[in-house]
């Protein structure tokens, strides 16, 4: 197996623990962490896959979410902050 | 300009960070000591993953915008880590009668 395609899967498998702490979260609060973690990684997990496919245009797409996951976050923790519980 | 082991050494080590960021998050209890870890990670595997693909590649179109989603992510990390630390402060300290309704 190619280096960056396990690097992949195995950055896939800890986007699944950012999504259990999310399943798992009593409050709101307790699940926004766990969001954007969940965002970095799909982000690094995106690099992984366009290196093993070895297709740069790939790239794209995770400069496309790291740029958005900022306003995303942002507007999330604002939300909480002001009007969710 | 491909040097295999110090770039599996790097993805390596960044995999590792985030696995190890993962598991402290899932473990830990707190939302507010769960920002520490989405720091950690943000800040320091896009540094390693950058370096392995520029091992890897040297100064290519990948590469560039390899170091271009770095740095977008190690910018955002601590403006990200200042929001949700606030919004989980507020979230959890402030009472219902004191939060803002809807328009």
């Amino acid at each position: 197996m190619n280096l960056w395609l396990g690097a992949d899967a195995a950055l896939l498998l800890a986007t699944w623990i950012c999504a259990a702490v999310i399943l798992r979260g009593r409050r709101l609060s307790d699940c926004l962490p766990a969001l954007q973690m969940a965002g970095v990684i799909l982000v690094l997990a995106l690099v992984a896959l366009s290196q093993a496919m070895a297709r740069p245009s790939f790239l794209d797409l995770a400069l496309a979410l790291a740029v958005l996951s900022f306003p995303a976050a942002l507007l999330f923790a604002h939300f909480v902050e002001r009007w969710l519980r | 300009m491909t040097h295999p082991v110090p770039t599996g050494i790097l993805v390596g080590a960044s995999v590792l960070v985030v696995f190890l960021g993962s598991l402290g998050m899932a473990l830990v209890s707190g939302a507010a000591a769960r920002v520490h870890f989405v720091s950690a990670v943000s800040l320091v595997t896009p540094v390693l993953m950058t370096a392995a693909v520029l091992c890897q590649g040297g100064l290519s179109q990948a590469g560039v915008k390899t170091i271009l989603i770095a740095v977008v992510l190690i910018a955002q990390g601590p403006v990200v880590a200042h929001v949700l630390g606030r919004a989980i402060y507020a979230h959890e300290r402030l009472p219902e009668s004191e939060r803002e309704k809807p328009a």
